[in-house]
């Protein structure tokens, strides 16, 4: 039973290595890019911690420098709280002395219980507004009398949006003054300056309403304009993203100084935040782009070592199945190498495999052919018979007749055995037995009849079903022929020995009737048997084909040749067939017989003639032999029916003949005239 | 049918009262047997009306013949006796085969057709003829 036929597609399962090169290159790189975009992001992240933790910083540096700068204001405002002049109610000379104190830097406002100014280091003395331009620090003062910081007002003198530190000055226990210093808010923006900020950082301080007091730039426009509301309500100390005071997104930390109600602020642009993050990203972006492309660059690259040997390997191995050669180079690949060698032994062993059979092929088709083997090939399940050429040759068929059905295979077989042989062959393929043979007539494509052996064996499947027929058809018309032959011969043996036992028996009850005596009897019957023996003898030297005429007298009369005499033999070349030639030599060894008893033959100077011509008669010879006795006494009819006269009428009639018996003065003289066929 | 009888020197022959004056019919090709076959007969006090050594010969004077039965050889000079069973059975006549052949060598039609086979004695030829005459 053959193989199943590997199925084809087993190659298109399955993903090229390359991409699986790829995959794992993919799969070790995700990891990677996925680390690199934490460590990133971490790091975007720790600049925004650090960011917001300087803005922190730099907040409560700045709230520290203010508070200082507070300090400073309230010590010079409780300093000069100290002065006697003060204690005096001296107002020309205490202003006097505060103005100088003071210089241009700041000036005094000095202004008592109800509100009203005692005198402003501004203006000249006695100039001084009657009432405070800042109401609500004296009244808070009443309420808690310690250091107040104003908020942002314009002042009646100044005429410019100022703010005031003040102080109260207390007798017995009672706000009595309250003495502020007036700072104008450039003092402040200084302040802020002063702080060297890194560039893109802003700070500004608004008061306990939210007014803008100072900025690092924008001074002039925003100073006195209030701030935004949300921005008024963010929590203090915490850095938070909002809009800040110029409508753009920024990172805000407020606090408020020790002293006052306002709030300082710093803010760092978002924008700055959202670019370090966006170039971040970006990085990340073009580092995995980077990465990937090179990562499938190199799979690819070292993937080449692998695919490209794999690829030879694949095309060796198919022309390996299609039984072409190959050549394939070794690999720096050491598995891929021994599937080369692997590759390499097959094809070496296939080929020589190959030739083996061929060899064997060669030798069965030779053979084959020398003993005209017709060999043939049965397909039971698609009904198609193969046929060798050998076949096609026994035949006498064409081509065209290479394959054939079941049915148009018994085209061929003899119309007389086609039914026979067509249910013979189908109770071979239905019968459990696999060998089979059979004998049957071809009708040759030419029209000759001959006979065939068909030899073979059902090739069965597990379940006992016929599935294909091989065999061989021979030619034996030759030995069918021959065995016919034998037959015949054999039958015709078996009729020649009945026949010649009767012939035997005719003699020997012939001879009894004239010679009853037992010892002539079985003179004359030995006499006659030899006879015919002697005549079978000749037979046998040509097959029983027949003897010349020539010799069947000679041995006829080779008994009675003594010396000193000489029987004259002799005539055409004659060939007689083997019915006649017994017949004859029974004639011709009575006439002898006799003539040795009574005729030329008895006496020494007797003589005899055996002369014969042979001349054409229509299809056949007719031939007249004369036999003539002389110098012997004179022989007279018999006068009665013997033996002898009976066979010569009897063998005269069984060959066709003319018997002329003449009793003749000088010796017997018989004439015999009979048809032989013609010899080709 | 005469009823002679007839005394044969032929050693040891009684006449068989039955078959005495039996008219028989002989085709052999061989001379020696039909003499014998003649013989036998006429011991036997039968009558050979005629014989034929060839199936033509046989055939021709089968036409104008009277007699009882027929002893018939199967292969009379390479000719079979075919026809002239045939026209024998057609004419309901009895008849019997002499033949050195077996019996698978007989015509088909008259395998099963009395056969004696050669070389016979004189009470097989006698057994025969009872057979095949009606009684």
């Amino acid at each position: 039973m053959g193989m199943p036929e590997p199925t084809a597609g087993t190659a298109s399962k399955g993903r090229p290595a390359a991409v699986h090169l790829i995959a794992f290159a993919v799969a070790v790189a995700i990891p990677l890019l996925l680390l690199v975009g934490a460590l990133l992001y971490r790091s975007v992240t720790l600049e925004n911690e650090q960011i917001k933790q300087r803005i922190g910083q730099v907040l409560q540096a700045l709230i520290a420098d203010l508070d200082r700068d507070m300090d400073r204001r309230i010590a010079v405002l409780e300093t000069l709280s100290t002065s006697p002049l003060l204690l005096a109610e001296d107002w020309p000379a205490f202003y006097a002395q505060a103005k100088q104190g003071l210089g241009s830097r700041a000036y005094l406002i000095l202004v008592d219980a109800d509100g009203r100014q005692v005198f402003n280091t501004f203006v000249p003395y006695g100039e001084a507004p009657k009432l405070t331009g800042d109401p609500a620090t004296l009244q808070r003062m009443k309420q808690d009398p310690r250091p107040i910081i104003s908020d942002l007002f314009t002042s009646l003198v100044v005429r410019k949006p100022v703010y005031n530190i003040s102080i109260p000055v207390m007798r017995s226990n009672e706000v009595r003054y309250v003495m502020s210093l007036g700072l104008l808010p450039e003092d402040l923006r200084a302040l802020l300056r002063g702080q060297s900020l890194p560039p893109n950082w802003s700070a500004a301080i608004w008061d306990g309403n939210g007014i803008t007091m100072a900025r690092t730039h924008d001074q002039e426009r925003l100073l006195g304009t209030a701030i935004p509301k949300h921005l008024a309500q963010l929590q203090p100390e915490k850095v938070v993203r909002t809009t800040n005071i110029d409508g753009e997104e920024a990172l805000i930390a407020v606090g408020r100084d020790h002293w006052s109600n306002w709030t300082v602020d710093v803010s760092f642009p978002a924008a700055l935040v959202d670019r370090q993050l966006r170039d971040s990203l970006l990085f990340w972006g073009a580092t995995m782009l980077l990465v990937g492309a090179s990562v499938v660059g190199l799979a690819f690259l070292f993937g080449r070592t692998l695919t490209q040997p794999l690829a030879a390997a694949t095309a060796a191995a198919g022309a390996l199945g299609r039984g072409e050669p190959f050549t394939i180079r070794d690999s720096a690949i050491r598995e891929i190498n021994a599937v080369n060698d692997a590759l390499r032994r097959a094809r070496h062993d296939i080929d020589q495999g190959s030739a083996a059979l061929r060899d064997s092929e060669e030798r069965l088709r030779t053979a084959a052919e020398a003993a005209q083997f017709g060999a043939h090939e049965y397909d039971v399940i698609h009904d198609r018979t193969h046929r060798s050429p050998q076949f096609l040759k026994i035949l006498g068929a064409a081509d065209v007749d290479a394959t054939a059905t079941f049915e148009a295979g018994l085209d061929f077989v003899h119309p007389d055995d086609r039914d026979v042989t067509r249910r013979r062959k189908q109770r071979i393929l239905q019968r459990s037995e696999d060998r089979y043979q059979l004998e049957y007539r071809i009708c040759r494509r030419d029209g000759q009849v001959r006979w065939v052996m068909d030899r073979g064996q059902v090739i069965r499947d597990k379940a006992g079903a016929a599935q294909r027929v091989i065999g061989v058809v021979l030619d034996i018309t030759d030995i069918k022929e021959a065995e016919q032959r034998q037959r015949l011969l054999f039958d015709e043996l078996n009729h020649r020995v009945k026949n010649t036992l009767a012939i035997v028996q005719a003699l020997a009850l012939q001879t009894l009737q004239t010679r009853p005596q037992p010892d002539e009897f079985a003179d004359a019957f030995s006499d006659r048997l030899g006879s015919l023996a002697r005549a079978h003898s000749l037979l046998t030297e040509d097959s029983w084909r027949g003897a010349s005429l020539q010799d069947i007298v000679a041995i006829a009369l080779s008994a009675f040749v003594d010396e000193g005499r000489s029987i004259d033999i002799g005539g055409d070349a004659v060939m007689v067939p083997a019915g006649a030639t017994v017949t004859l030599s029974l004639m011709l060894h009575e006439l002898a017989t006799n003539a040795a008893k009574y005729g030329a033959l008895s006496v020494a100077e007797g003589r005899l003639a055996v002369r014969w011509t042979a001349a054409q008669a229509g299809a056949g010879i007719m031939v007249d032999l004369h036999w003539q006795e002389d110098g012997g006494p004179t022989v007279s009819p018999p006068t009665r029916r013997s033996f002898g006269t009976r066979l010569l009428a009897g063998s005269a009639r069984q060959l066709g003949a003319e018997l002329d018996l003449d009793y003749a003065a000088a010796g017997l003289r018989c004439r015999l005239r009979f048809p032989v066929p013609r010899v080709a | 049918m005469d009823h002679s009888h007839r005394l044969c020197k032929i050693v040891g022959t009684e006449i068989d009262l039955p078959l005495a004056g039996t008219r028989v019919f002989i085709v052999e090709d061989e001379a020696l047997i039909l003499d014998t076959l003649q013989d036998m007969l006429e011991g036997l006090g039968c009558h050979v009306v005629e014989s034929a050594l060839r199936v033509d010969e046989a055939l021709a004077k089968l036409a104008a013949l009277d007699f009882d039965v027929a002893v018939l050889d199967v292969n009379v000079a390479g000719t079979r006796i075919d026809p002239v069973a045939d026209v024998l059975a057609e004419r309901g006549m009895p008849f019997l085969f002499a033949s050195g052949y077996g019996r698978g060598s007989l015509p088909a039609a008259h395998r099963e057709r009395v056969l004696l086979t050669k070389p016979y004695r004189k009470a097989d030829l006698r057994a025969a003829l009872d057979s095949v005459l009606p009684q």
